[in-house]
């Protein structure tokens, strides 16, 4: 499924609440009785979208990081591996080029399982023994064939590519406060498309049509910090690409 | 989605004062498209005044949630280049020093080299949202040449292999960062439908006045339009108007 689709999908799922929902309440409600709601519920529902629409913009920035995070934390590691690489050559750190080896095999587990596992909020045991054998690969160099310089640029590389590691897979796992949060805001939005039912209308169609064009407007949000929340599933995921890239022999 | 994307970025490739004309005029436009249709077009009794307006307000603070999220978005994004760029320059710096004291015709070169491609080279296609793989090869070779060479003075100066290291991260922070993420372009869809419908909105809240209501609607129009317009500039940071200067690199250039 593309993001257009899925987006679309939401659009769609967005206007059947909105009208089911008017549909429902005006068959048991007569105009008379919801118009008589406008006053007051129509500043509960302002009271409401104020609340509503500041911790929106909240989960829409923490979603947001956690894409960059993730984003971030690839690129670096990625970065940090390609260096140690031509830095372990260059320097004679890796003369049977076993470091090279050991760094493209991780690149292939990490796109080829450990991407699959982090979109479930795991990580792959494969790609964790191969990262292991980087970094004892790294360590088992012969250090006295090698220039100090890249000894030491080699080191910090190491511990810049572990430190990313980590935080990537930190990212993945997510925690409980992250589904409480979907969940606060899931309900939140439905609830304040849920107030529009209980207001009355002089123009039923001119109320279902900007119902609807508010429910939209509503779930674009929601989707939108949906698909920056999950960087490792859905229709947009971030791509492994960098780590299928990553040097060889 | 990628539409909306290009469309972002050629907006804020264009100068700031061709912008706001165009936000002023259109926002002029649809404010007085709008009023005539409801005035002409929907009857009174259709267009419900009193509970439109009540939408209208919920929809305004809605969309102020997402107007945050992208004006927040873009601030963290210009300050975060801004520091990476700084960052980078002052290791390139203390790099350039040392080389050129060890190395100058090599060393030394192959630092300006690099500092020069960023500027002329990799700093522009970023801005049209690609990388440069020529800036990537001589940040490549400048590293391993670096990384293989023997000159008493590289190491004495002990701390080369970690301002190196630091420079790989920095610089894979940098283009991180600086690589637009597909799923902006959604947010700007986001921020065009949220303005549409504002408008469609406004249009239906009207009063006897015909002037009026078409002045309020473009004034209200203009304020979406012109807040979303600075987050367009503020989340696309190596172009236009208010782009980000890369002047902590190009000193390298000068002094070099």
């Amino acid at each position: 499924m593309t993001l257009t689709t899925e987006f679309l999908l939401w659009m769609a799922g967005a206007a059947f609440w909105a009208i089911s929902g008017l549909i429902v309440v005006r068959y048991y409600l007569t105009d008379a009785e919801l118009a008589g709601n406008n006053p007051g519920g129509g500043v509960k529902y302002m009271y409401f979208a104020q609340v509503f629409a500041g911790f929106a913009a909240f989960v829409l920035v923490q979603a947001s990081d956690t894409r960059e995070s993730a984003a971030t934390a690839m690129a670096r590691e990625t970065a940090a591996l390609r260096a140690l690489v031509m830095v372990s050559s260059a320097g004679g750190l890796d003369g049977d080029g076993r470091i090279a080896a050991a760094v493209k095999d991780y690149g292939e587990a990490v796109a080829a399982d450990e991407w699959r596992e982090m979109a479930a909020g795991a990580h792959s045991p494969v790609a964790e023994r191969r990262f292991d054998a980087v970094l004892r690969a790294f360590h088992n160099a012969p250090a006295s064939l090698s220039s100090p310089l890249a000894a030491g640029m080699g080191s910090q590389l190491a511990v810049a590519a572990v430190a990313a590691r980590n935080q990537r897979i930190d990212v993945a796992a997510g925690n409980a406060f992250n589904r409480m949060l979907w969940t606060a805001v899931g309900a939140l939005a439905l609830v304040s498309i849920a107030f529009n039912w209980a207001l009355g209308s002089t123009s039923v169609f001119i109320h279902a049509v900007t119902t609807s064009m508010l429910t939209m407007t509503t779930a674009q949000m929601l989707h939108l910090a949906w698909a920056m929340g999950s960087p490792f599933a859905g229709t947009t995921p971030l791509s492994p690409h960098q780590f299928v890239a990553l040097p060889g022999l | 989605m990628e539409m909306f994307a290009s469309l972002a970025r050629w907006i804020a490739e264009q100068p700031m004062a061709v912008g706001g004309t165009w936000a002023v005029i259109g926002s002029a436009v649809i404010g007085t498209l709008g009023a005539l249709v409801a005035t002409y077009v929907i009857g009174p009794d259709e267009r419900d005044v009193s509970l439109t307006g009540l939408k209208l307000e919920v929809l305004g603070q809605i969309f102020s949630g997402l107007l945050v999220f992208v004006l927040v978005h873009g601030a963290m994004l210009q300050y975060d280049l801004r520091t990476l760029l700084d960052l980078e320059g002052r290791l390139l710096t203390g790099l350039h020093f040392t080389a050129r004291r060890a190395d100058p015709e090599g060393l030394g070169v192959l630092v300006e080299r690099y500092a020069r491609m960023v500027v002329e080279r990799e700093l522009p296609a970023i801005a049209g949202g690609r990388t440069d793989p020529a800036t990537q090869g001589a940040f490549d070779d400048m590293l391993v040449t670096m990384a293989a060479a023997a000159a008493p003075v590289m190491a004495a100066a002990d701390n080369t292999g970690e301002t190196l290291a630091q420079l790989v991260d920095v610089r894979a922070k940098r283009l991180a960062r600086s690589i637009p993420d597909p799923l902006m372009g959604y947010a700007w869809l986001g921020v065009a439908f949220a303005t549409a419908t504002t408008m469609a909105f406004a249009s239906l809240v009207t009063g006897p006045s015909l002037f009026i209501q078409m002045l309020l609607s473009t004034m209200m129009s203009l304020a979406a339009v012109t807040i979303a317009y600075l987050a367009i500039l503020m989340n696309h940071p190596w172009s236009g108007d208010m782009s980000i200067s890369a002047w902590t690199i190009m000193d390298i250039l000068r002094w070099g």
